[in-house]
């Protein structure tokens, strides 16, 4: 990472970024494909966490997968990449949220990331995982790469 | 220095306004997938079928009545003592008391791998037992009717006079 007098942003070689772009859009669009074809179970998975009432429940379940798709593709693509890398921010603080008060609650869940059948039971792994997810963002937040699209 | 912080400025508007650039497309791609998809979820959830933790999938009365219409599932009336004499037309019974006379009574009529809606007195979970049971035996295509016969008729089904299969 180089930081230039003229520009206050990270710098990172090309070909770093193309791989946290990558590892980190990829990581959202293969989380959406189960919840796109399963909204209901991705609903079952939400409910779960007992955070949201029945008025957002389907609402949620409904959206989240195809933002998780669009933000996932628009970072491999390189179109709207900061935009991507805000929205994919935003969503994981409220992942880790939403995790954290589970843990808090020590609410014996399946976390409903990738799978909505089974999936990985909510712990602190998935914390860690998501904090990861969310540098990966960040610093494509900050990288001011000449690396514009794919 | 001054014009650090302009592009500063403006590189973060740029972010937010593509981020809400990207949140209008997915409103839009959800929008049209739910609005094109059926069985649509129900914008509304009712939190009482997730506390439930049935054994398969519930069905709305609309969703079934396509069902109905288009011929694509079959009818399993699931109920025990037949207080209400009508049901669903061309139903099959499955009583959980008497399971695996019913289905014998039954067979003929259907292959594991037939898609099932199967329906009661609106006790969702004396019809999720008959779906859990229908699993073990290999009916893996299993879905529970929300509500009762009312619930049905109320969303525009049919209703005959309760025959029944088995004695």
């Amino acid at each position: 990472m180089i930081r230039t007098p003229d520009n206050p942003g990270v710098v990172l070689p090309d070909w770093l970024e193309l791989i946290v772009r990558f590892l980190v859009g990829g990581t959202f669009v293969y989380a959406s494909f189960d919840k796109i074809l399963h909204p209901a179970d991705f609903a079952q998975n939400i409910f779960h966490y007992r955070l949201l009432n029945e008025f957002l429940l389907h609402p949620f379940a409904l959206l989240i997968p195809w933002l998780e798709l669009t933000t996932g593709l628009a970072m491999i693509l390189g179109f709207a990449r900061r935009g991507a890398a805000l929205l994919i921010g935003l969503m994981l603080v409220m992942f880790m949220a939403a995790i954290t008060s589970a843990l808090i609650r020590d609410l014996d869940i399946s976390c409903g990331c990738f799978s909505t059948e089974g999936g990985d039971a909510v712990g602190l792994s998935l914390l860690f995982r998501d904090v990861a997810l969310l540098v990966g963002a960040a610093v494509l937040w900050f990288a001011r790469g000449t690396r514009r699209t794919f | 220095m001054a014009s650090v912080h302009k592009e500063k400025l403006y590189s973060s508007t740029s972010a937010w306004r593509e981020g809400l650039l990207l949140l209008g497309l997915t409103l839009v791609l959800a929008a049209g997938a739910w609005i094109v998809r059926t069985p649509r979820l129900p914008l509304t959830a009712d939190l009482s079928l997730y506390e439930l933790e049935l054994g398969a999938p519930v069905m709305q009365p609309a969703e079934a009545i396509l069902a109905y219409v288009g011929n694509t599932h079959m009818f399993v009336d699931t109920r025990t003592t037949a207080i209400d004499r009508r049901s669903i037309p061309g139903s099959l019974n499955l009583r959980p008391e008497s399971f695996d006379d019913d289905l014998r009574e039954i067979y003929d009529f259907i292959v594991p791998e037939d898609p099932l809606i199967l329906y009661g007195d609106g006790n969702l979970i004396l019809i999720s037992n008959v779906a859990v049971k229908l699993q073990e035996r290999g009916f893996f295509n299993v879905t529970i009717l929300v509500g009762d016969l009312n619930a049905w008729q109320d969303a525009g089904g049919d209703l005959t006079p309760l025959t029944e299969v088995s004695p």
